[in-house]
């Protein structure tokens, strides 16, 4: 088990689009991999979830643990935390 | 008439047609939990592949960015944990029809969401809903596209992307939503589709009938319904006034900026941020005259490192291949909200520590932006200007200080442009009647007219008390202007000008016969100004500024502009 904590950087936060870019990065590895919204004290939910991702409100500044446990589970958290860094593709 | 949001702009003259919004209807519960499942998925694999379409027709129509809305909804579709399994497990253990499931599960997220605090974020529920409904749909066979005979303007309850998208442009002149706010995937689509929309209009649908007329203005967001002759005549003016200006774009974008009798001019934009330089380019400039780097800096606590600023004068340049790109240094003082830089309040803030002044006395934060520039200008044709010059001096101080730190960057290992032109802003009048001296040394200047107006006539533009003395004709102004011109001319260097009296149609004459080189201003300007020009002589031009240059109030001026001005052929009669 793995797990990391990045914060949100895109302007509008995550949003249809680039939550749409994370879900898919994400569906790409065996593990299970939870995310959290750690600012507002969300429960997790899965980060293969697009409707679930969307409904943490995840805004600019937002602070987000991603947990993976499986096989690939610690490329999983690493790709995943520096993708959400970058910004998720935008 | 009706007050509403205005978010697509356009006026749009039709009869009314209100979108029937009849909920579908089906069962709540279903005998045949396999049959459910199966009509389930048929639904999605359909609404996917209808989703596919919709993508790829709007990648073709209005681009990647306005497209990928629609694969957020294939997403949606693909759901496993968040929408399809929640959905069979309510078929199979709850016995619900496929519908039944479908609305639960999409209404459960969508409860989710409005706890959501972010008005964006919280406004993303549309896409859901969209998907909802076209799996509604298709699961109930209903397929609820109106059927235009003739033009209309939409009434609907709310639209949602999918349906806007594949509104029928030939027959729908413009849309009125009830729902919706400025953010929303609707506004954003009409604005890409060019067609006026009106949203917020909360009851519109109790106050019109099918078949009415009915005139929307997309900017101002006011629908009248119904309207009298009088509306209807002023409306259709604009109307055409719009329409008329947006062919005059379409011919004069691309074209070369060139006088009547062959003289070759530059026509640029000034730009606030990166967006306005990708509108820049869309709008036909030869080049950004003023890109006001202030905005960095501005409603923030901290300051913009050299990264930051490096990546966005890169982006400016890379949007402008070939053309030049005029950097102004921080110009900023006192006035300005702007807490990362900790200003001092004075009592006379222009006459104060702003600007140059400030970046010479903070020497640190002015090697950040020069260092930044320095590499930036290995992407494209960068030139660097300093506000604010009012003493030779000034000029030497700070051109030094940017060769140190292209040497900086050159050693840290950075590529940099062979040569960059450092030049200034020509805004306070003892500059102006120095600039023989400034000449020899600058590689350019950009007249700064709102300033200089200003700081000549000695009128704070802002102050009510005495905002009348202040005029874009002042006589004191334009012969200071004539004076840099051909100093300029003199030592052979470019001037031009970036205030707004560079995207005045009246004063434009007068400029061209000073001998302006370049005039940059709003982009949307541009085509406008460039028609313009293209319909006068220099020879002509120069006549006027003589004339001009003789007068001793902004209202003689003024006059002979005016006379000048409504001598020009009709700047948009024919299409060449």
């Amino acid at each position: 088990m793995c797990e990391k904590n990045v914060t949100i950087i895109n302007e509008a936060g995550i949003h249809a689009r680039p939550a749409g870019n994370f879900v898919k990065m994400a569906k790409q590895y065996q593990s299970r991999i939870m995310i959290r919204n750690l600012t507002s004290d969300s429960y997790p939910v899965s980060a293969k979830s697009i409707s679930l991702v969307l409904t943490l409100g995840l805004t600019k500044g937002t602070s987000m643990a991603i947990t993976a446990d499986g096989p690939d589970d610690e490329e999983a958290v690493d790709v995943l935390a520096s993708f959400v860094e970058q910004g998720c593709g935008e | 008439m009706y007050q509403g949001i205005g978010v697509s702009s356009g006026i749009a003259i039709a009869r009314a047609v209100i979108l029937d919004s009849t909920d579908e209807s089906y069962n709540q519960m279903a005998a045949d939990p396999e049959q459910e499942k199966e009509r389930f998925f048929s639904a999605v694999a359909e609404t996917i592949k209808h989703n596919q379409m919709i993508f790829e027709k709007s990648l073709k129509e209005f681009g990647q960015d306005k497209a990928e809305i629609f694969l957020a909804h294939l997403e949606i579709l693909e759901d496993e944990e968040g929408i399809l399994e929640p959905v069979v497990k309510s078929i199979e253990e709850d016995g619900l029809s496929a519908e039944a499931a479908v609305v639960r599960i999409f209404d459960q997220m969508s409860s989710l969401f409005s706890k959501v605090k972010d008005d964006y974020l919280r406004e993303r529920a549309v896409d859901f809903m969209d998907v909802k409904k076209r799996l509604l749909r298709t699961l109930c066979g209903v397929d609820n596209q109106p059927v235009f005979t003739e033009p209309a303007i939409l009434f609907a309850r709310d639209l949602t992307p999918s349906d806007t998208a594949q509104l029928d442009l030939e027959k729908v002149k413009g849309i009125v939503i009830e729902a919706g706010g400025r953010t929303s995937h609707t506004a954003i689509l009409a604005q890409a589709m060019e067609l006026p929309a009106v949203v917020g209009m909360c009851g519109i649908l109790g106050a019109v009938y099918n078949g009415q007329m009915v005139i929307i203005d997309g900017e101002k967001g006011t629908v009248y319904i119904e309207p009298d002759q009088e509306t209807v005549k002023l409306l259709r003016m604009k109307s055409e006034e719009i329409s008329r200006i947006r062919k005059l774009t379409d011919i004069y974008k691309w074209r070369p900026t060139v006088t009547s009798d062959n003289v070759r001019l530059e026509l640029y934009a000034n730009i606030g941020d990166i967006a306005d330089a990708d509108k820049a380019a869309a709008n036909g400039a030869e080049g950004i005259g003023l890109f006001r780097s202030e905005f960095l800096f501005l409603g923030r606590d901290d300051l913009p490192d050299e990264e930051e600023q490096f990546t966005a004068y890169k982006s400016a340049l890379e949007m402008m291949p070939g053309k030049s790109v005029v950097v102004r240094t921080l110009d900023i003082g006192g006035d300005k909200d702007c807490p990362s830089l900790e200003l001092e309040k004075e009592e006379n803030s222009f006459l104060g520590l702003r600007a140059i002044r400030f970046c010479l006395q903070n020497k640190d934060l002015f090697m950040v932006q020069l260092r930044a520039l320095a590499r930036a200008s290995a992407f494209g044709n960068c030139k660097v200007m300093f506000p604010m010059i009012s003493h030779l001096q000034q000029f030497r101080q700070a051109k030094e200080l940017f060769l140190e730190a292209l040497a900086q960057v050159k050693a840290a290992g950075h590529p940099t442009a062979d040569h960059i032109d450092i030049g200034i802003m020509v805004e306070i009048p003892s500059t102006a009647v120095m600039a023989d001296v400034f000449a020899k040394e600058v590689d350019f200047f950009s007249i700064g007219s709102n300033d200089l107006t200003q700081y000549t006539a000695a009128v704070d533009r802002g102050n009510a008390a005495i905002a009348q003395l202040y005029s874009n004709y002042e006589p004191g102004m334009l012969r200071l202007v004539y004076r840099t011109i051909q100093c300029a001319k003199a030592e052979g260097i470019m001037c031009g000008m970036c205030g707004e009296a560079a995207g005045d149609l009246r004063l434009i004459p007068f400029f061209v016969g000073c001998g302006l080189q370049e005039f940059s201003m709003t982009s949307t300007n541009i085509a406008k100004c460039r028609a313009m020009i293209a319909k006068l002589s220099k020879g002509e031009c120069e006549d006027l500024t003589r004339k001009v240059l003789t007068c001793g109030s902004s209202d003689e001026v003024l006059a002979l502009l005016q006379e000048f001005y409504d001598a020009v052929p009709d700047i948009c009669c024919e299409a060449e």
